[in-house]
């Protein structure tokens, strides 16, 4: 029998944050005792609300949803795909088998701009319906950068890839700000769960991390023959770490592609690399905002010292680096 | 033909010029004009083994970096790439073509080091150099002129060659190779330590010489062309 769980997530883009970390990340359920990834066995068929916004009518609405699905849709090494149902005047959060975007009003997530919410078959992963919810407290622009509003488009690409599967990716920096909230630096994800402040649109354009993690939950094009894996275990004092950040950089590139230690053995796997010699970076997911990755159980280990794995690694075409073994130690 | 004056030797002077512009530093090592025209590639064919030392090399790099808000890019940490030096061995097959010709087919191996140095490591992590060993094959094909109206000493007849190849490096754990080519120029000195009247064995020596290595390809972290200096040498037999 199907078992229907609707799972409400903290995977809203929020406005300020912080996380200097690096990864892409796939949400999972365990069934019958082994982790399933999340993910969808069909072609997503989304509906867009009838309700606009100041500055954003219903079709300049849909406009920039149809622009944000065709980038995540236009990823040649992944397979997954989107149709436009129409509109609807049912809201983002009904369910009701379809999956929604549209403009809500939540006053009290006052830093959160969008978040996504799923109902899945918890006994086989299956994703049945994913709405996202666009917070109408802020100002919204669907043409190109607008000053003082943030770039519908871009926060679009964000949440449409918590509707594909993809959790938050930890890929950037930030610093205090005199608000007491963490103001952005860099990020190298649109994944990154920090948005850039408004009038920004660097959001629309998918980077290697955020490729790789669709990629990696719907294979596509030479996905698993032309790229390479590395994999291994985080251990400090002999012993797994969670919820270390893992990143392997490209010196031929460029591409930095992440993911954490999943698991109490401090296993970690990186799909997606290009073919040749990386550089392994680990560090910890350090402060408050461990939870917009994980849940609080197993608690993350945070107690360790960001370092260099001691020697190159070779992704291969097509293979598994084999496992490595990456000692760090506390802080 | 010991003892005869090679006709070749008379009538190469404009080829020989040629290549003398071309000439690597081994030809700076005070060739003199021959007086004893010894025939200068005895035996028609040549087998030889010996070491190789190449230089290392950068092989480019890029910095780690993500995008800040305005487009520009924050960096967390440099990387910059070498292969370094090694030494390796070579094996060599020849074939004179004429009295002062040699085609020669060569393989050598080699374990170079992969480095990448990391420095300004935005976290504060001490700098550092990470590597991989490299295995690393080449074939190559080349020819070799010899300069018969010169020597070095009272036996060694200097050289002139260049050539082509096939670069194939396997990383560390065997499960990646990286493909690309090889050119050499270069030059050296033969220096015949034995010579036999009859028998199958015509003579023996030492080779040392000088190259360029040129390679494109290969393992690195950008496409541009790559040239190291390369020292061999290498013990022939020539029957």
């Amino acid at each position: 029998m199907r078992r229907v769980l609707a799972v409400s997530l903290a995977l809203g883009l929020v406005a300020a944050q912080t996380v200097p970390a690096h990864a892409y990340l796939k949400f999972g359920v365990r069934v019958d005792g082994r982790d399933v990834t999340l993910k969808w066995n069909r072609s997503v068929r989304y509906y867009v609300s009838d309700r606009g916004v100041p500055g954003v009518d219903p079709p300049a609405f849909q406009a920039a949803l149809s622009r944000a699905f065709a980038t995540w849709e236009a990823v040649p090494s992944a397979s997954i795909a989107y149709e436009f149902g129409g509109y609807t005047s049912a809201l983002p959060g009904e369910d009701d088998g379809r999956s929604t975007l549209g403009f809500v009003e939540e006053p009290d997530l006052d830093r959160v701009l969008a978040a996504t919410g799923f109902l899945i078959d918890a006994s086989t992963g299956e994703l049945l319906e994913s709405d996202v919810f666009f917070n109408s407290i802020f100002p919204w622009s669907a043409a190109s950068g607008e000053a003082g509003r943030f770039d519908l488009e871009s926060i679009a690409v964000h949440e449409i890839g918590h509707l594909s599967g993809l959790g938050h990716s930890a890929l950037g920096e930030t610093e205090a700000a005199e608000s007491g909230h963490r103001r952005v630096i860099a990020a190298e994800a649109v994944m990154f769960p920090i948005a850039f402040s408004a009038g920004n649109m660097s959001g629309r354009r998918l980077k290697a991390d955020d490729i790789a993690g669709i990629s990696d939950i719907y294979p596509d094009g030479g996905f698993g023959s032309e790229t390479g894996t590395i994999s291994g275990r985080v251990t400090k004092d002999g012993q797994g770490v969670f919820g270390a950040h893992i990143v392997a950089f490209n010196p031929a590139t460029g591409a930095m592609i992440g993911n954490f230690s999943l698991d109490a053995r401090g296993r970690f796997s990186i799909a997606g690399l290009a073919p040749g010699p990386h550089v392994l970076r680990v560090e910890p997911l350090d402060d408050a905002d461990v939870e917009s990755f994980f849940d609080p159980e197993p608690p993350v280990d945070i107690d360790l010292r960001a370092a260099f794995f001691n020697r190159l690694v070779s992704a291969p075409r097509g293979g598994d680096s084999g496992a490595i073994d990456v000692s760090v130690v506390g802080k | 033909m010991i003892g005869r004056k090679p006709p070749a030797a008379c009538r190469a002077p404009a080829a020989t010029r040629w290549v003398i512009g071309a000439a690597f530093s081994a030809l700076a090592l005070w060739p003199v004009p021959a007086r004893a025209q010894a025939a200068p590639l005895g035996g028609r064919f040549e087998v030889a083994a010996g070491g190789l030392w190449v230089q290392g090399t950068s092989v480019g790099g890029a910095d780690a970096t993500e995008t800040a808000p305005d487009g520009t890019r924050f960096r967390l940490f440099a990387s910059r790439g070498s292969l370094g030096p090694a030494p390796g061995l070579e094996g060599r097959f020849g074939v004179r073509l004429g009295s002062v010709l040699r085609l020669e087919g060569s393989g050598s191996f080699a374990k170079p080091d992969l480095r990448v140095r990391i420095s300004s490591d935005v976290e504060g992590i001490s700098d550092l150099t990470l590597a991989e060993t490299v295995s690393q094959w080449t074939i190559e094909a080349a020819l070799v002129a010899y300069l018969a109206r010169w020597r070095v000493g009272p036996r060694g007849i200097p050289f002139v060659s260049a050539g082509a190849g096939y670069l194939r490096q396997i990383h560390e754990g065997g499960t990646l190779a990286d493909n690309g080519r090889t050119y050499r120029v270069g030059g050296g000195v033969d220096y015949p330590l034995t010579r036999a009247r009859s028998g199958r064995l015509k003579s023996a020596g030492l080779r040392v010489d000088v190259r360029a290595a040129i390679r494109t390809g290969g393992a690195r972290f950008d496409d541009r062309v790559r040239v190291a200096p390369a020292v061999g040498a290498s013990l022939f037999v020539r029957f």
